[in-house]
């Protein structure tokens, strides 16, 4: 089991929630209204008046493939809409119960 | 939930709140009236004392005075004024606008019943009469006849007024100049003293001889029989044949003493239309009912009243108020759309897409509608203030949704789902655009707080921009995202499609080199803020050397195609001699006038006009002109009045005039006034006469009158009271004996066809036509001696002011004027001038009134409220940037905004007048959300890391496009305004150009200046917390 930590503007929440769906993670957890910034590049997204933007948070647990499957997705829609942001991190799970 | 997510989550219901919205709005629009202004209730009551026989100076003594010392205790009263005339006393309360006028009445009724037992014994009881806008009439008609003429009346009554009676919403109809049939006998007084009869005599017997009554009931078999007395003259010649007296056994009847004529009455007033004999009806509303709609029913009830009449009559209106209304409300209605196509037209070539510009116009009409809601549920009506309101809202409601809107295509552009760019898009902007609504709420908002006249204008502007823009905001967090998430095409990249490839591309390099070349400016003017500064001050100052080049109005004057004339003789020149005059001046209207296509002339006072009419007098004359269309003369109506002075002036016998231009009765007054306070008549005299010699001096003063009337001969019966005592007559007994010969004895009523006619016993004229025939009016002792008047009494010749005025129960008179070709605060200027001239004595005072006091206190109020605007504007921006100091630099804007107005005025030669001084204030909130835009987007530049110079060229490079857009929208819609010539155009122009002015010149100025100040001053909060970040950094490392 490898859990997937997906940080997106929340303008992408629609096409991420889709992705969930079509891949069959079942299962996650969602945070709204969380603030960050990337390393590299990408506006912060503090919601402030200065950086209005805001992310949304998902963190799913799922089998190895639906993995590789959501970080395809990640990269597809971070193609479309690159200035928008999106990042998505993988780890593997050790336990659970 | 937030409303922009429920909006776009539920589309349907959305449309359909909006839909409901647009439903009501439009249903309210079709019962809102149409009329000129907003409804204005003055709060006057007026007090109406009549004391027979008593004169000006007996009514001030023993009714005015004692009235107003008690009445003037009254809770909210701002001003108390009278007149006090021959027979009648006046007392004009004035209320705060505002005031309870039915509490002020019943207060002032139990004032009056407490004071009523303190009058003297016959006057009459006071009269409380309350002045409502339903007396300016809706509608003068002029009615001419030939052979008809002496029926007129009559026909008038039955044909015309009866008719128009019945409509809805006609209140009276006043028949001016209406001839009154009238059974006369004129006796002979001494056939009278021959046969030892008195007038009063004869009277008694006429009253008892014309005669019904009820004499009981006669039972007969099965039916109850009512008994009738039928002595009723059944025809006025049956008066002859009555039995006065008798003279040694032979009885005397009234034909052998007196001559019975069936006739009509003395007439007091010569009414001419045109040039023929007629009458003049007034038509009035009843309160609450609306003009236009009453004018457009009676219009359709003409013909077929016009064919019910004898052919000779012919029946015109001569002024009708409603095609004023009517045009004027046509012509702001045209203007209003104008305006929409301009603003459209601007949205259209800065977004270059239709649907984008479809969304952003679509709040228009929404954001409209919501304001005739408020008309209907408020109870006003559609005006020229709330239509051009409309107009001023016009340019602001679009601009929430142009900034939402902009936003969420940045977000679609960027990949976001239409859905996802909609929501989004405008929860990050959702708060500016209601910061900026705020902004401009907080100038409008405070509009609804003035009081008095000006409020009942303002509170309506106040009102519907508020509501518009709020509305206008509502609609861009909610119908803009939920239309746009629908609607916009959002294939990734946007394309300016709106247009055509070719204009799309042109207009797109034009905007890019628009964009460049300020970029360019602005780095160059950053870099020399020192002379920017002082150049922008420069200007500031230097426009207010403009100032003494400006002239100031109260309002602005409308050309209303009327020109009427209040001519005066001296004071007691007899009605056929002022008829003489007035067909002399007719002929000069007819000869030099092409330009009147109806008027009339009436020489002398109506007894119909009741109250009001108490100015006029035998030796007055009123005139009125109905002028063509302006679009049809070369004069204008101001030339017209002055060519029609000079006219007057050939006339040695006329006295005075007084020429209007305002027409049907929406005078604010003379524009001139110089109230003289002063009890001594003489010394007060002079010096009005002083001061008005010196105001016809003065440039661009007309028609200056003295309000008090020239003194005027009087007759006068001074009894001997020894004598009359001796002979066991009382003053009351002589005087009424007197008044029954000369003015007449009403002894009776003579009917015919369910119509009284007063029949009225007096001396044949011959007999009471000079001093020596009063003196001989014999008079009967009660113990039956005859007397001569002239016996126990002297007449004597007077001279008597006919009217004594006061104001706050001092005595004054007024000195007024009118205008021509110069302002009123240039003339007021010269005029205080002139009186500071004079040596006024002691216990004299001035003070100005009219159209100057009324300019006087609505300047004050208005600056007050420009303060108090430019106040709740610096707290919304102080609370919005969480800064002292961000607001001064954006509010640096406002100032060349006034420059700006100072410069349209001064060029185009307009006067500052309560309209453009509106204009003013507007501005506060227009110029003040551009310079927000620019300064707000510089503050982000900054706080995301920029430096100081480089975020100010940035910012100005970005937000460009948007506060060109917001600008040219505002001006746009404001051009049809300012260009309009049509009905009533000068009543709002004023407005549009100060608008137009002070705002192009402010967004000039704001561009450049703002930036630079910026630069100097406004990031020094940015500066120190970038310091305390740098010092916190290095003490955690």
């Amino acid at each position: 089991m490898q859990s997937v930590f997906i940080v997106y503007n929340q303008a992408l929440t629609e096409r991420v929630d889709d992705l969930l769906n079509k891949v069959g993670a079942r299962g996650f957890t969602q945070w709204q209204d969380v603030f960050g910034r990337g390393t590299k590049t990408g506006e912060p997204h503090m919601g402030t008046h200065t950086w209005p933007a805001m992310n949304t948070a998902v963190l799913a647990v799922v089998d190895e493939d639906t993995a590789r499957e959501l970080l395809e997705g990640v990269k597809d829609i971070n193609k479309v809409a690159e200035a928008q942001g999106i990042r998505a991190f993988v780890w593997n799970v050790e336990e659970s119960v | 939930m937030k409303i922009y997510r429920s909006a776009v989550n539920r589309p349907i219901t959305t449309l359909m709140v909006f839909i409901a919205m647009i439903g009501i709005g439009l249903y309210s629009l079709r019962s809102l009236p149409v009329d000129l202004y907003p409804d204005i209730e003055p709060p006057i009551i007026s007090v109406f004392t009549t004391y027979p026989g008593a004169n000006a100076a007996d009514i001030e003594t023993n009714v005015t005075r004692p009235i107003e010392n008690n009445l003037s205790t009254i809770g909210d009263l701002k001003e108390i004024s009278s007149v006090s005339r021959d027979n009648i006393s006046t007392i004009i309360l004035e209320f705060e606008y505002g005031t309870n006028l039915d509490e002020a009445t019943n207060e002032i009724r139990d004032v009056l019943g407490r004071i009523i037992r303190m009058l003297p014994e016959d006057v009459e009881q006071p009269i409380i009469f309350k002045f409502s806008s339903a007396m300016i009439p809706v509608m003068v008609m002029s009615v001419t006849a030939d052979e008809s003429y002496p029926a007129l009346a009559k026909i008038l009554d039955q044909y015309v007024v009866n008719p128009l009676n019945r409509i809805d919403g006609v209140g009276t109809v006043v028949v001016m100049g209406e001839v009154i049939r009238e059974v006369q006998v004129n006796v002979d007084p001494y056939k009278l003293e021959a046969f030892n009869i008195t007038v009063e005599q004869i009277g008694g017997v006429l009253a008892s001889e014309n005669l019904n009554m009820p004499a009981g009931n006669i039972k007969t078999g099965q039916v109850d029989y009512p008994l009738r007395f039928t002595g009723e003259f059944e025809q006025s010649r049956h008066i002859n044949d009555i039995v006065v007296g008798y003279f040694d056994g032979v009885p005397i009847h009234i034909s052998d003493v007196a001559e019975v004529n069936d006739t009509l009455r003395e007439m007091t007033i010569e009414e001419r239309i045109g040039q023929r004999k007629g009458m003049r009806m007034v038509v009035q509303r009843q309160s609450g009912a609306n003009s236009v709609q009453i004018a457009n029913q009676i219009n359709a009830r003409l013909d077929d009243i016009r064919a019910s009449l004898p052919t000779d009559v012919e029946l015109d209106v001569i002024i009708n108020l409603s095609d004023f209304i009517t045009d004027s409300i046509n012509n702001l209605v045209s203007i209003l759309y104008y305006a929409a196509i301009f603003v459209t037209i601007v949205v259209l070539v800065f977004l270059g897409r239709w649907r984008a510009t479809f969304i952003i116009i679509l709040t228009i009409p929404v954001s409209l509608i919501a304001a005739f809601i408020y008309l209907y549920i408020s109870g006003n009506s559609l005006n020229i203030i709330s239509l051009s309101s409309l107009t001023i809202a016009m340019g602001m409601v679009v601009d929430d949704a142009i900034v939402v809107l902009e936003n969420i295509t940045r977000h679609s552009e960027r990949g976001s789902t239409p859905r996802e760019s909609a929501i989004y898009g405008t929860n990050e902007v959702g708060l500016a655009v209601v910061a900026s609504t705020l902004t401009v709420v907080a100038v409008f908002f405070p509009l609804t707080l003035i009081s008095g006249l000006m409020g009942l204008f303002f509170q309506q502007l106040g009102y519907i921009v508020s509501i518009t823009v709020v509305v206008s905001t509502v609609a861009a967090l909610t119908l803009t995202p939920m239309l746009s998430s629908k609607l916009m095409n959002m294939s990734g990249k946007t394309k300016r499609s709106g247009l055509g490839p070719k204009a799309s591309q042109a207009i797109d390099n034009a905007l890019e080199s628009v964009d460049n070349a300020y970029a360019r400016l602005l780095t160059w003017a950053v870099g020399r803020k020192a002379m920017v500064v002082v150049i922008s001050v420069g200007l500031f100052i230097g426009s207010f050397f403009l100032m003494p080049f400006i002239g100031t109005s109260f309002m602005p004057d409308a050309d209303q195609n009327v020109m009427n004339a209040n001519i005066e003789l001296p004071v007691g020149t007899r009605l056929e001699e002022t008829s003489k005059v007035a067909r002399a001046i007719e002929d000069i209207i007819v000869d030099k006038f092409p330009e009147a296509d109806m008027f009339y002339t009436s020489a002398g006072y109506s007894t119909t006009s009741g109250f009001f009419g108490a100015t006029a007098g035998s030796h007055t004359i009123e005139i009125l002109m109905r002028l063509v269309p302006r679009a049809e003369r070369d004069r204008d109506v101001w030339q017209i009045a002055e060519a029609f002075r000079l006219e007057l002036e050939t006339f040695p016998e006329i006295v005075e005039y007084v020429i209007g231009t305002e027409g049907g009765g929406m005078g604010m007054g003379a524009p001139i006034e110089v109230e003289i306070y002063g009890e001594d008549f003489d010394q007060t005299n002079v010096i009005a006469s002083e001061l008005a010699e010196r105001m016809e001096e003065i440039e661009g003063v007309r028609d200056v009158n003295i309000s008090r009337g020239a003194e005027r001969p009087e007759l006068r019966i001074v009894p001997d009271r020894d004598k009359m005592a001796s002979f066991g007559l009382s003053a009351h007994t002589v005087s009424n004996a007197v008044r029954n010969r000369v003015e007449g004895m009403t002894a009776t009523r003579y009917r015919e066809d369910g119509d009284e006619y007063n029949v009225v016993i007096r001396h044949k004229e011959e007999f009471r036509n000079s001093i020596a025939d009063i003196e001989n009016i014999s008079l009967r002792t009660p113990s039956g001696q005859m007397v001569r008047l002239g016996e126990i009494a002297k007449i004597e010749e007077y001279f008597s002011p006919p009217n004594i005025e006061r104001k706050n129960r001092i005595r004054y008179l007024s000195v007024t004027s009118s205008l021509h070709g110069r302002s009123l605060g240039d003339v007021t200027a010269d005029i205080q001038a002139a009186l500071n001239d004079m040596d006024l004595p002691e216990g004299i005072d001035y003070a100005f009134g009219g159209q100057i006091q009324d300019q006087q206190e609505a300047f004050s109020d208005l600056i007050i409220l420009l303060f108090l605007s430019i106040f709740l504007v610096y707290v919304v921006m102080a609370a919005q940037f969480e800064s002292f100091r961000m607001p001064f630099i954006i509010m640096l804007a406002v100032p060349f905004a006034f420059t700006g107005v100072m410069i349209a005025l001064f060029i185009t030669g307009t006067e500052l007048s309560v309209i453009s001084m509106i204009g003013g204030i507007i501005l506060v909130g227009i110029v003040v959300k551009n310079s927000i835009v620019l300064i707000d987007f510089t503050n982000l530049m900054v706080a995301r890391g920029l430096s100081i110079v480089q975020s100010v060229i940035t910012a100005g490079k970005s937000r460009l496009r948007p506060v060109l857009m917001t600008t040219l929208t505002t001006l746009l819609a404001m051009i049809p305004m300012a260009l309009s010539t049509g009905e009533g155009s000068e009543i709002w122009a004023p407005m549009a150009i100060a608008v137009i002015g002070g705002l192009s010149f402010s967004t000039l100025i704001t561009l450049v200046f703002v930036p630079v100040v910026y630069a100097m001053f406004g990031a020094g909060k940015v500066k120190k917390e970038r310091k305390r970040i740098k010092k916190n950094g290095n003490g955690n490392h």
